[in-house]
């Protein structure tokens, strides 16, 4: 063992053992963590609201197909423009003007989309997670409870999920399995060894092609722009290719012979080692390299689950050079993500940027209320406090008092906070008529 | 049984493993019990996609690598732009308070040590040095050659022995 001590490496390993006492500390958090919150109620009440608001005003959708459905090769229309057909099992998660959803929960399930009408979008998922979303198609998706896939007999689809992520065109095929072999979300691991021992990749030289800096809050950096639909490169003209009827097998048209697929594996390792470069150079520190690599990782990937962590990233990386422009790129992102699972991470990092660096507490209270709203445990009691510090500091008393009150009582409140809070909360109550 | 149940289940069989794996992995500047709650989160989450394809203790460390991995990121940077998050202290006042001071230290010297290496070598020296993986094993969870991870592993103890000589830290 070169250079390094059996004993010290013995005295290392029982210096990072947890002791009985933090194991018996997490267990008790995480029972905390799972007690019912009854704040939640409203708020799903609210949205059911919302949703049969939605439902009843939009014309051409009330006789849509809701809920769990059979799928048969009688066909289901969903709108003017969306059949859907198959042999199996799928829920309705949603259809309406703004677009359809629905779960593929077994079996399978073709698709056909006119292109020619007017629609918003239809996102088919499957248990797992993996979501195909549609512009103009005809397309089949299968899960078999473990593993899925995606044939597309015409124009492109988008697949994202954990275990799959690429734009699939007319002709092509993709599979995955439920992903418990790959490890979580979007890691891009594991980056092939040769590539790795060499150190961090060189730069590609920057030239001229550095990015653009981010004119103003309302203006879009290219990069952070809601994801293009794919461009029917080489794909026939509609006309060329008269819409199969939805019954159809589904197998891929002769448009194939046009577009030969290319194979998956080789476009994404490439993203892959892409993005572990940016991944690489925030990690070491190199702040404006990787700043430089998010960027051109988005202008070169705008799809895909990977081009939304890359936004992060380059959130996380502009934010060490340029706090107003990382909180400009942060409301980007999180006005085209709003469900992604890193938003609580860029809410996070938002208000603090806001607070502490730009020390503008009214910029940083949306997300402090939002992160108060969607958050649980420490998280939730940070925000609370910060929400609670801020809106006293910007004099809304009406919104300071109750998160101070929120945060004071909380359990998983930081001992090192609880006095910030206090103080706050005995400043309002003395400023108070 | 839930799947909530079956994911409690394991973690409480699991969770000195997944805390231990954060200590060591998130080094001095992560919240070791907040990364171990996200960890439990997110296989809360995965869970019923997880089919036994890899045993549940590779399963949760997948998921710890990962989690901890962004948690990293996150420290780095709130320290990097001077926003530190609060670093956990050791009660002072408590029974043995002197007694976990000192271990409280001695963990973060090792840490400290371990921050010094790059996230590959940490890894490597971690999973096999300290958690006594073979260096076949430790590649097939990081997914690399077992050659690889003996050469990250050969740097990662001399970069390993110099970090604990320069804090001090003795047997």
């Amino acid at each position: 063992m070169s250079e390094l001590d059996q004993g010290v490496l013995d005295a290392a390993r029982d210096a990072t053992e947890p002791s009985p006492a933090e194991v018996t500390s997490l267990l008790r958090a995480m029972r905390r963590e799972r007690a019912p919150r009854p704040s939640a109620l409203p708020i799903f009440a609210a949205g059911v609201l919302a949703l049969v608001a939605v439902w009843v005003l939009m014309p051409g959708y009330g006789s849509a197909p809701s809920g769990d459905i059979a799928l048969t090769d009688a066909g289901l229309r969903f709108g003017p423009a969306i059949t859907v057909t198959g042999d199996g099992a799928a829920t309705v998660l949603a259809a309406d003007a703004d677009g359809t959803h629905i779960r593929l929960d077994a079996g399978r399930l073709t698709a056909s989309v006119e292109p020619e009408r007017r629609f918003r979008a239809l996102v088919i998922e499957t248990p797992d997670g993996t979501r195909v979303s549609v512009q103009g198609t005809v397309f089949t998706v299968r899960w078999d409870g473990h593993a899925g896939s995606v044939s597309v007999a015409r124009g492109a689809v988008d697949v994202r999920g954990p275990s799959a992520s690429e734009t699939v065109r007319g002709g092509g095929e993709i599979s995955w399995n439920d992903g418990t072999a790959v490890g979580e979300g979007f890691s891009p691991d594991p980056i092939p060894a040769q590539e790795e021992e060499g150190g961090a990749p060189d730069l590609p030289d920057r030239g001229d092609r550095l990015p653009e800096p981010v004119p103003a809050a309302t203006t879009a950096s290219p990069t952070l722009q809601p994801a293009p639909v794919p461009a029917p490169v080489r794909q026939p003209p509609p006309a060329a290719a008269p819409t199969p009827p939805p019954m159809e097998p589904t197998e891929p048209e002769p448009v194939a012979a046009l577009e030969p697929s290319a194979p998956s594996s080789s476009p994404d390792l490439a993203r892959a080692r892409a993005f572990g470069r940016v991944q690489e150079a925030l990690e070491g520190g190199r702040h404006s390299d990787a700043a430089y690599l998010a960027d051109l990782f988005l202008q070169r990937y705008p799809d895909g689950a990977l081009s939304a962590e890359a936004g992060v990233l380059q959130i996380e990386a502009v934010a060490a050079t340029d706090a107003d422009r990382a909180v400009k790129l942060a409301d980007l992102w999180l006005g085209t993500q709003p469900d992604h699972g890193r938003r609580v991470d860029v809410l996070t990092l938002r208000a603090t940027l806001a607070r502490d660096r730009l020390e503008d507490c009214r910029r940083a209270l949306p997300s402090y209320r939002e992160l108060a709203r969607i958050t649980t445990g420490g998280a939730q009691a940070r925000a609370l406090a910060y929400q609670g510090i801020c809106a006293a500091q910007v004099g809304d008393a009406a919104q300071a008092a109750p998160a101070l009150d929120a945060a004071l009582s909380h359990s998983s409140l930081p001992r090192a906070l609880a006095p910030r809070v206090r103080a706050a909360r005995d400043r309002l109550r003395e400023d108070s008529p | 049984m839930t799947h909530e149940d079956a994911v409690e289940r394991l973690f409480v069989e699991h969770a000195a493993d997944v805390l231990r794996w954060v200590i060591r992995l998130g080094g001095p500047y992560v919240h070791a019990e907040d990364v171990a709650q996200d960890v439990f989160a997110t296989a809360l989450k995965r869970y019923p996609s997880f089919r036994g394809d890899s045993s549940p203790r590779t399963w949760l460390f997948s998921i710890t690598r990962n989690v901890v991995r962004n948690a990293r990121r996150r420290a780095a940077l709130r320290r990097f732009v001077g926003l530190g998050d609060e670093v956990p202290e050791p009660a002072s006042d408590a029974p043995g308070a002197d007694e976990a001071l000192g271990a409280q230290r001695r963990r973060r010297s090792v840490q400290t040590a371990l921050e010094t290496l790059s996230t590959k070598h940490r890894e490597a020296l971690v999973l096999v040095d300290m958690e006594g993986l073979t260096a076949g094993e430790a590649g097939a969870l990081l997914g690399v050659p077992e050659g690889t991870v003996s050469s990250r592993l050969h740097h990662g103890r001399r970069a390993f022995a110099s970090a604990l000589k320069r804090q001090g830290f003795t047997p």
